[in-house]
């Protein structure tokens, strides 16, 4: 693995908005991706898409509320 | 450095950043390669592998010859992204070109199945189509050469998804995000591929702040593809192709496809965040959700496609195309389908969900269409088109100029502009660049116009097809009249090409480009 390998995934999340749940979901969605593949449409599945799906204006949301 | 005063020099710098694109470019079917495996289809990771080594060693070797040139300026920046987009088209065609003489020739060793040789694939053994539909996918357009979608093998329905995804942020983009070179030589080859505002102060922070909205954002769209209905490889592919508003799409009839009304409206906000710019969706994320409204070109991406919509749903309703008579339901086919067409379209996203809009919907609704595909939406954005804040500037300060007629010469006037306060000379600096682009984006149409219409059936086509095409290329589009195809004339793919790309560089660049080399052939002096 070259030093570019190891530094592009840290980089990637250093860029994006000083938030650390927002890089939780941006982390999450590979693996939900995977499941979707793997596992195809379930109740799990569709609770876990749903939740991907409200939780990024929910806490935008939020956010807003706070400031 | 100018151009006159260094050809070899000038000629170092663009070999030496073009090299560099090229490497960026690799990285592509290299990583498709995970994608055919999946899939088991073992036959085409050679042709992948192909198609990442030649770039790469290409690129390796110009930037490395040339690794001390001198950093670009503003003119080179306009050549490289010229060139580049034009070299990453004609590189991105190698797949479609190397898999359809793979399926063809069948050399044994590689067991391609015989299903897989279809007239579909086969159209891609002409270099012409491979590079259409490569610089259709990178500029976003989605016009295609593809017949039937669904017949191609899952590799190349990945790879139109994946340029239309890299290509809705940018091939430059790419390149410094992934070889960061931090210095005015990455803002210039920035601005130079139609961007121009900034996240952060440094152009690799803001690059790569880019990519996180695009994949985080991307993530979220298939997540919702996918729960309206659309089976999982479907939500991955139009995610990435509406969320990039280019358009592909992996299924034969695009959206139409699915005749879901679910998946038609849980694809307009898709296409909306392709179409809003990425330093308002950071803005928003980080809670200064304000901006929605605040920013003149967001208020107006949403109000422009509110209107578009209840303008093209009065006219689908009032010509009976849905239904002769005015009934809940055939007002809610006109919205339906009428809303989601006009946010395709200034979205310039270009999937399809009427089923032709080439004869079934009158005139009135294609020029409504033709509007949409025209303005664009947000500078910034994924999208084509002249652009929503050029379209305001012009109307703006066309106010403002006839205004100043009843004012007093002595009177002290300002021109606002998104908040800004602009004098008489920043106004006229805005006026201008807004005009220039604008004027130039017409003349380039009437040419496409007038190329179109010497080689197409205009016994089959109307002059307002024929322009439609025309826009949809040109603005990075991709809805069609049913022009577009394999089977057309080769002049009229040219020229289509030729649209596209203009379409995404903003024309400038690629002038400059054409003006250096006919200098350089000596043209003129």
């Amino acid at each position: 693995m070259t030093r570019l390998d190891r530094e592009a995934p840290r980089q990637l999340l250093a860029a994006g908005a000083p938030d650390d749940a927002l890089d939780a979901l941006l982390l999450a969605g590979p693996g939900l991706v995977a499941l979707l593949v793997l596992l195809g449409r379930t109740p799990l599945t569709t609770a876990l898409a749903a939740a991907y799906v409200l939780a990024l204006p929910a806490y935008v949301a939020a956010r807003a509320l706070d400031r | 450095m100018s151009w006159t005063g260094s050809r070899r020099g000038s000629l170092r710098t663009i070999a030496r950043d073009l090299g560099r694109i090229l490497q960026a470019l690799s990285v592509m079917p290299f990583v498709s390669v995970l994608v055919s495996v999946a899939w088991g289809e073992f036959y085409a990771v050679p042709v992948l592998v192909v198609s990442g080594v030649l770039p790469l060693g290409i690129g390796l070797a110009l930037a490395r010859r040339y690794a001390d040139a001198a950093d670009p300026g503003k003119l080179h920046g306009m050549m490289i992204a010229a060139a580049g987009w034009l070299l990453v088209a004609v590189f991105g065609a190698v797949p479609f070109l190397l898999l359809a003489w793979l399926a063809a020739l069948d050399p044994g060793v590689l067991s391609v199945p015989a299903s897989v040789d279809t007239p579909t694939l086969a159209a891609f053994r002409d270099p012409l189509n491979a590079v259409f539909e490569s610089m259709s996918g990178f500029t976003g357009t989605g016009l295609t050469m593809t017949v039937h979608e669904d017949r191609l093998p899952a590799t190349l329905q990945w790879w139109r998804s994946f340029v239309e995804w890299i290509g809705g942020v940018g091939v430059i983009v790419l390149t410094t995000a992934i070889l960061a070179r931090p210095g005015s030589g990455s803002l210039t080859l920035y601005e130079s591929e139609a961007r121009s505002e900034k996240i952060h102060p440094s152009v690799v922070s803001t690059v790569r702040t880019i990519w996180w909205i695009f994949i985080l954002f991307t993530f979220a769209s298939i997540a919702l593809l996918w729960l309206a209905g659309m089976p999982v490889w479907d939500a991955i592919n139009h995610a990435m192709t509406g969320l990039a508003t280019g358009g592909f799409s992996v299924t034969d009839e695009s959206i139409a496809t699915y005749d879901s009304a679910v998946i038609d409206f849980a694809l307009v906000p898709v296409m909306t965040l392709g179409s809003i710019a990425f330093p308002i969706h950071y803005l928003v994320l980080r809670g200064d959700v304000r901006n929605l409204y605040a920013d003149l070109q967001t208020r107006w991406v949403f109000a422009f496609f509110a209107l578009g919509t209840a303008l093209l749903t009065v006219v689908l309703a009032l010509s009976g195309v849905y239904g002769a008579a005015l009934t809940p339901a055939t007002l809610f086919a006109a919205f339906r389908y009428g809303a989601f067409q006009f946010v395709s379209a200034a979205s310039c996203a270009g999937f399809q969900t009427a089923e032709s809009l080439g004869t079934r919907w009158p005139a009135g609704a294609q020029l409504t269409v033709t509007l949409g595909m025209v303005v664009g939406a947000a500078a910034g954005s994924t999208v084509g088109g002249i652009k929503l804040i050029r379209a305001l500037t012009l109307v703006k300060g066309s106010i403002y100029r006839i205004q100043g007629v009843f004012y007093p010469a002595t009177a002290v006037r300002r021109f606002r502009l998104d908040g800004r306060v602009l004098s008489d000379v920043e106004a006229a600096r805005e006026f201008e660049e807004a005009a220039i682009v604008s004027f130039l984006w017409f003349v380039f149409l009437v040419v496409g116009l007038a190329a179109l219409l010497a080689t197409v059936d205009t016994q089959q086509f109307t002059l307002e097809n024929v322009l439609f095409e025309i826009a949809s290329a040109q603005g990075n589009v991709g809805l069609s009249t049913g022009i577009t195809g394999p089977a057309m004339p080769a002049l009229a793919k040219v020229t289509l090409l030729f649209n596209m790309w203009i379409g995404r560089l903003e024309i400038i660049p690629v002038l400059v480009l054409l003006r250096a080399l006919f200098a350089r052939g000596g043209a003129y002096a």
